[in-house]
């Protein structure tokens, strides 16, 4: 689904240019659950920002090959097929939560009709649908990210990209969004890259943790993760402990 | 989740203050302001009295009491203009004047907040509106306008123009980043950014800039007629009146003025404050940092 080949980020600078992304390769089949980690400030969300296709500033020079579908990511935007989730979830104040929701079918174009059975179904899959006329302000901050999942969910992309998605959340409601986006994905089965800074998160969501070094940042180590979901019942496990430790080790040496 | 709505039960038993009929201001701080005015008006007048101080300095209360009385309540008023209507007059130039500067300024803006090259050729001669004072333009502008409320409404847009673009420019463009990025990742038309966020965005700048503009266009209706042959609004008749030392009818026509702006003032605000509760445009959780 996702390939990338070589991909080099360079900011030009007063003299000074930064590399942030270096010889990068990897890639996401469809249907799975990979999530990138590595230290602050390694250029997660730059890489991001590049695979959805976003612009990004007039100094940023981008060599090597990025494929969605065999499609530039700015095709795959175009034809709806990336959804984005951000580190806040950027709902608009002055809408409640089914319009939020709605906000990219108007866009689209979709017609009213359908649009209010999709909604309806959407609340449904994001345990919204008491709340569905409240403003996001009168919603904790789980809920209002739950509304932007259900949003990036409402034009049915096939990528769901998620940039530290539940980094603002404190630790209780972070676990009960991580059991959510579990059951999400695995009953709707979209390609997740999910870029987080929790180990423990990583290894509870993904298949895949892609541990990136810093600046001038590239992939230090790939690690799959073979346990079956959902993972709450393999938390105490010794195998599920491993795989923190080892990832811990190898953030350790990345960050050096 | 803690639900933050108030039940029917708890919105009953919630005892609000007794407040007056029409401004939601508690009767008690009326009735002081309405004692202390009393009070001012009688020192005042027995001051001037003791003092002897002459009408052409400045009038007592009893001097403006007569011309009120003269002016609204004798048969004076069925056969001339009062100042009142006088006002209306210069009120409906302002009002004509405060909606053009709205719109051309926000046009102004949003065109100037799309990319540099508009702003660098556009924002200088938005800036010297600023500069220049623009009511002493009146009798230049009045050669090509001519000498009646054209030329007067020209003179208001261009003293409201530069707050209005500017309070515009800046909004679109401190708009959050995140909240541009996510409507540009569903549509690279302009006119839904437009639509769906730059718009309501824009709802609280105006609301905010509309109160100081609508006081801003009165006083420059007024002061334009100054040098124009404009025979219908209040600002001349100050002028005149003043020439003609009728000194109670200058001080009533300001007294007038004064109290239809804060009137507009007012009634803005409350308007402001109902559509910021009510709607919430361009309230973000979530600002740039």
């Amino acid at each position: 689904m996702i390939t990338i080949e070589n991909l080099n980020v360079l900011f030009e600078g007063n003299g000074k240019d930064l590399h942030v992304l270096r010889d990068m390769s990897f890639s996401v089949k469809k249907g799975s659950f990979v999530s990138i980690i590595g230290p602050s400030g390694c250029g997660k969300s730059t890489l991001f920002r590049i695979i959805s296709g976003l612009p990004t500033r007039d100094t940023c020079k981008i060599t090597g090959k990025i494929r969605i579908d065999n499609r530039k990511p700015e095709t795959a935007s175009k034809n709806r097929d990336i959804g984005l989730i951000f580190q806040k979830p950027t709902l608009l104040e002055w809408r409640n939560v089914t319009e939020n929701i709605s906000l990219p079918l108007e866009i689209m174009g979709y017609e009213q009709k359908n649009r209010k059975e999709d909604i309806k179904k959407l609340l449904a899959v994001v345990d919204l649908t008491p709340y569905s006329n409240y403003r996001p302000s009168e919603l904790s901050g789980g809920m209002q990210q739950k509304v932007s999942i259900g949003r990036a969910l409402a034009y049915n992309p096939e990528l769901l990209l998620m940039d530290e998605p539940f980094g603002s959340l404190d630790e209780i409601n972070r676990r009960k969004m991580n059991n959510e986006i579990v059951k999400i994905w695995t009953k709707l089965k979209k390609t997740i890259l999910f870029v987080t800074h929790s180990i423990q998160e990583a290894v509870f969501l993904s298949q895949k943790v892609i541990i990136l070094t810093k600046k001038p940042s590239t992939i230090h180590k790939t690690i799959e993760i073979d346990l079956p979901y959902p993972r709450n019942t393999y938390e105490g496990s010794s195998k599920y402990f491993n795989y923190i430790k080892e990832i811990r080790g190898y953030l350790n040496d990345a960050c050096n | 989740m803690q639900n933050l709505r108030h039940t029917k039960e708890e919105k009953n038993n919630f005892k609000r203050p007794k407040r007056s009929f029409f401004l939601n201001i508690p009767t008690k701080k009326i009735l002081i302001t309405i004692l202390s005015l009393f009070i001012i008006f009688l020192v005042w007048e027995k001051a001037f009295e003791y003092f002897n101080i002459p009408l052409r300095i400045a009038p007592k209360p009893s001097n403006l009491y007569q011309f009120i009385y003269k002016e609204f309540f004798t048969q004076h008023s069925s056969r001339y203009q009062t100042v009142f209507v006088k006002s209306l007059y210069s009120l409906r130039d302002a009002g004509i004047g405060f909606v053009l500067s709205l719109i051309l300024g926000s046009i102004l803006g949003i065109i100037i907040s799309q990319n540099n090259l508009h702003n660098s050729i556009l924002f200088p001669f938005i800036f010297l509106t600023q500069l220049i004072p623009v009511p002493a333009l009146a009798p230049i502008i009045a050669v090509y306008l001519g000498y009646g409320a054209t030329t007067k409404i020209f003179v208001i847009i261009l003293f409201n123009i530069f707050p209005i673009t500017v309070a515009v420019r800046n909004t679109i463009i401190n708009l959050p980043e995140y909240y541009s990025l996510l409507l540009y990742s569903y549509t690279r038309e302009k006119k839904y950014i437009f639509r769906y966020l730059i718009l309501p965005s824009l709802v609280p700048t105006l609301l905010i800039n509309m109160k100081t503009l609508v006081t801003a266009s009165i006083v420059a209706s007024i002061i334009t007629e100054l040098p124009l042959s404009v025979k219908t609004g209040i600002g001349k008749d100050i002028y005149n009146s003043f020439n003609n030392l009728l000194i109670p009818r200058v001080w009533v026509s300001i007294i007038i003025i004064s109290l239809l702006s804060l009137l507009f003032y007012i009634a803005i605000s409350k308007f402001e404050n109902y559509i910021n509760r009510k709607y919430r445009y361009g309230q973000f959780q979530y600002d740039n940092n």
